[in-house]
């Protein structure tokens, strides 16, 4: 390949027609690039039923449920373990359940509600994606890669086969949070606005999907590492640690009792120990998890299908990574930062080898790394990486060619990416109908009625060996039980997070409720609070009554740890919205200053192609 | 920037003081009336809606003609009827059940005015009246769509009533009891939406589950209406579809169907023997103009009576699973 051979014919000016040449021709390509890969959703009837879509469904009918009764933060699922509750979202990210909050208000209708909730976090995807990868790159190859991130498999598949969009959201909040990283500006004292976008980037990846948020902050430590080649000041440091702690600060609110509260519940012990969750077993191109019963990836995905698609973006990655491996030259000669290229092949390297079992020694040795269950979590991050070297290598390409050099050879390659594009959407499209799809009463039904016994969050509080042997579904006890037959109770309040009712007895009885109990619930007798006996085999509430008549009051109530978390919350969006004020405050230019405006600094290669 | 941000903040709080917002619009999935509503005890069907805001009946009793408003319960809590003779005395007892404690109230005609409470179920669970056993009277039941489990009450040995628990359908079903055999007892009949079949467990089979008969009637979004509508003994299939407003028959006899427009679209259907002649009509209640329609096919005869209720009131003949 002659790559360096310059063509003698004279270049061609004027006005010609160029494929994505104006902005609203490119938006106009990214949107229905986008519609395509969500119409199915859209104007389908019902979703694609897979693995465990009803227990999502569930919880965000029931996280509105709650919601509406007023838990701001429905941390306490009372209907889940049919009625014992459980605390779930004190543990699992409340971010897409606001937003099917917000849906449904607006729709007036439960299952358009649902089929919106996965579609706008394809939506933002296109959106943040666009933004990170215009950065790096021109537009025209910014357009043409966003059509591998449209149909790449942390998007397309997550979304047709997990059945809840919280993974395809946090990707849009990847996408937003390296943005803000890229973007920072060592000239100026605090760049705030770099500050900004990385802050409630992170936050939204931690609101949204917590695992996400784990391994995002385990790879921003190379990402921010390789970054100090450019800005090796101690400005850069401070924005980047301020960021991040404003970031958890922000989510905090769920995040820190996520984290300290974690003791309660059975989470570490389900997710490690389990042998359906084996996660040495859900590696990315491996073949022990074809039979059923040896792994769990088998509901979550097809592996025909997700190894299929991640194969095939993951080879259009690889040709463009040998492209700009035989042109380092070329690079540093077009790209004014041509280091960002050896980051992004870096970080894609490092996010593709964690799905494979080359990583296994890693994820034995960082033991919190196996609650994030799955190796192909990583999928997330081989997206915004594998995007921009495509960007990169359509911006040299494109270079050459405006040099006039041979690319014969090249034409060939992008022949191949192109082919590997159309597998890549096939692969997508027969995935999505492999599947039946879930009627919409169904759907609705699962929401009203499933009520998901989630081993992981449920209370430890008993140190029951054999706590996982109770089946709720097949106990019919009694919601309030009282020792003494003869006691009358009556109802005043049955709230999701606060009882109330009346009791008499003659004498002196214990009354029992079919609620787990769980730090925050306190009960209170006649206003005073009372000391709760926890049932010792099950971990219901009980408590003892006194004889005669008494007001009985239960609520779920915040810990400490919640409430210092709330605060600390509280006063960081304070914080946030005061730099945000300033911030497009000071940003707002004089209006005779305009025409002098010196165009934003642009790190894609020296000479941009635009067709 | 100012206006958009209180823009978007009123977007969240309004909503939050206006409680229709914050509810699911009312979606009709069973209208049981196979219990009879005939709170008087004279056999006729007594029309009656429930204000489930208010916790209020609305009801017309056939004996005397006239209108009665009764408020039950002073709490905030919201209760549906569940409405049955639960001592078998003739008279359709005033029951009500609150489906997130699962507690049951029944104001029995045959007690002394102190209601019956108990707690049977939890949030989740469907109420379902029950004649498991063939006596003289309805029992409280319930079945729990995620188990498919049906906790119900027999006659023991000892001649006490005990609890019995059988499995039978799935979550996204509406089911109920209706004696589809003519043995005079409860069988247990679910109606799957997804495929149209209804899958009866019986009682002359012991409800052994392996003995299921399944039918194929209906389609997603079907509301299920069964009821013995040839007054042979034996609960027929029925069930209206909204989209054009039809009910579709088949009978449990001899398998046959029938089709008869009846209602709008905006109705609820139900159905009662208004006339006295074994036979039930066909009923909608609308509950945007508040009306009453009542169809009776053996004669021909239509008519309608409009109420001057509240505007949420849902009809109460005599269990409506309903998601709002």
């Amino acid at each position: 390949m002659e790559a360096d051979e310059i063509q003698e014919k004279p270049e061609e000016k004027g006005s010609a027609y160029h494929f994505l040449g104006s902005r609203s021709e490119r938006i106009f390509f990214v949107a229905l690039l986008t519609i395509l890969s969500a119409a199915p959703i859209i104007f389908g009837k019902g979703i694609p039923s897979h693995a465990d879509w009803h227990i999502h469904i569930e919880h965000a009918y029931n996280f509105k449920r709650c919601f509406w009764q007023g838990q701001w933060l429905p941390r306490w699922i009372d209907a889940d373990v049919n009625g014992a509750g459980l605390p779930i979202f004190n543990y699992y990210a409340p971010l897409v359940y606001y937003i099917f909050i917000l849906l449904d208000l607006i729709l007036r209708n439960i299952v358009l509600a649902i089929k919106w909730t996965f579609v706008i976090p394809m939506i933002l995807c296109s959106v943040f994606g666009y933004l990170y990868l215009r950065r790096h790159g021109s537009a025209f190859s910014t357009s043409i890669a966003m059509a591998f991130v449209v149909f790449s498999p942390a998007i397309h598949i997550f979304i047709y086969n997990t059945n809840w969009p919280t993974s395809t959201l946090a990707v849009a909040f990847v996408f937003l949070t390296y943005y803000g990283i890229d973007i920072f500006d060592k000239n100026k004292d605090f760049d705030f606005k770099s500050f900004l976008i990385i802050s409630v980037g992170y936050a939204a990846i931690a609101l949204t999907h917590l695992a996400t948020a784990f391994v995002f902050t385990l790879l921003a430590v190379p990402y921010c590492l390789f970054n100090l080649y450019f800005h090796r000041t101690k400005k850069f440091v401070k924005n980047i640690l301020l960021s991040f702690a404003m970031g958890a600060s922000l989510a905090g609110f769920y995040l820190f009792p996520a984290c300290l509260e974690k003791k309660f519940v059975h989470t570490d012990e389900v997710l490690t120990q389990g042998p359906l969750w084996d996660f040495s077993k859900n590696f990315l191109y491996t073949y022990l998890d074809r039979h059923r019963d040896d792994g769990f990836a088998w509901a979550i995905f097809d592996h025909r299908y997700y190894e299929m698609s991640n194969a095939l973006f993951g080879l259009a990655v690889l040709i463009c990574i040998v492209v700009l491996s035989l042109n380092t030259g070329k690079i540093k000669q077009y790209f004014q930062e041509p280091f960002r290229v050896n980051i992004a092949i870096s970080m894609f390297v490092i996010s593709f080898l964690m799905m494979t079992p080359i990583s296994l020694f890693i994820w034995h040795m960082i033991k919190p790394m196996q609650t994030i269950q799955f190796p192909w979590r990583f999928t997330t991050f081989i997206v915004p990486f594998g995007a921009v070297i495509m960007v990169y290598t359509f911006d040299l390409v494109g270079c050459l060619a405006k040099e006039k050099i041979n690319l014969s050879g090249y034409k060939f390659i992008f022949a191949s990416i192109a082919f590997l594009f159309a597998g890549l959407a096939y692969v997508d499209f027969i995935n999505m109908y492999k599947w039946r799809w879930v009627p919409e009463q169904s759907l609705m039904k699962a929401g009203l009625y499933v009520l998901w016994p989630n081993e992981e969050y449920r209370p430890n509080l008993t140190n029951n060996p054999n706590w996982k042997q109770i089946d709720f579904r097949r106990d019919f006890s009694p919601t309030i039980n009282s020792s003494d037959p003869s006691c009358d109770i009556t109802l005043l309040k049955w709230l999701s997070h606060e009882r109330e009712f009346q009791v008499f007895s003659q004498g002196e009885h214990f009354i029992s409720l079919r609620n787990f109990y769980f730090p925050g619930w306190n009960v209170y007798i006649d206003e005073n609070q009372t000391q709760v006996n926890m049932e010792p085999k099950i971990g219901l509430i009980m408590f003892r009554v006194p004889p005669g008549k008494h007001q009985i009051k239960i609520k779920f109530e915040h810990t400490p740890v919640r409430k210092a978390a709330a605060y600390i919350s509280i006063a960081a969006l304070a914080v946030y919205l005061l730099l945000l004020s300033s911030f497009f405050q000071g940003k707002k230019p004089p209006a005779v200053k305009k025409e002098q405006e010196i165009p934003a600094k642009d790190t894609s290669p020296v000479e941009v192609l635009v067709p | 920037m100012k206006i958009p941000a209180i823009l978007s903040m009123l977007l969240f709080v309004i909503p939050m003081w206006l409680t229709d917002f914050t509810k699911d619009k009312l979606v009709v999935f069973a209208s049981l009336s196979y219990y009879s509503c005939d709170f008087d005890g004279d056999k006729l069907t007594d029309l009656a809606v429930w204000d489930s805001n208010s916790n209020k009946l609305y009801f017309q009793l056939t004996s005397d003609r006239k209108f009665y408003e009764k408020q039950f319960f002073d709490n905030n809590l919201s209760y549906q009827p569940v409405f049955a003779d639960y001592d078998g005395d003739g008279k359709t007892d005033f029951t009500f059940f609150q489906p997130d404690s699962g507690e049951w109230v029944l104001y029995l005609t045959s007690g002394v005015g102190v209601p019956k409470k108990m707690f049977v179920g939890s949030i989740g669970d469907l109420p379902i009246p029950s004649n498991i056993d063939g006596d003289k009277s309805y029992d409280v039941g319930i079945w729990r769509p995620n188990a498919g489990g049906w906790y119900l009450s027999n006659i023991s040995e000892a001649g006490g009533k005990v609890p019995k628990i059988i499995y039978e359908g799935s979550y996204q079903d509406s089911a109920f009891t209706g004696d589809y055999d003519g043995d005079g007892k409860s069988d247990l009949i679910v109606w799957r939406p997804d495929d149209g079949v209804w899958h009866i467990v019986k009682s002359t089979t012991s409800f052994n589950f392996n003995q299921t008969e399944h039918i194929q009637h209906g389609k997603e979004w079907d509301i299920i209406v069964p009821n013995d509508y040839d007054g042979d003994g034996k609960c027929d299939l029925v069930l209206w579809r909204k989209s054009n407003q039809t009910w579709y028959f088949k009978y449990a006899k001899d398998g046959s169907q029938n089709e008869i427009k009846f209602g709008g679209v905006n109705d609820i259907p139900a159905s009662g023997d208004i006339d006295g002649d074994g036979i039930p009509e066909l009923i909608t209640w609308d509950p945007g103009v508040k009306k009453w329609n009542v169809l009776n096919f053996k004669k021909q005869e239509l008519f309608s009576y409009q109420w001057n209720v509240p505007g949420n009131c849902v009809s109460a003949i005599s269990v409506l699973q309903r998601n709002e």
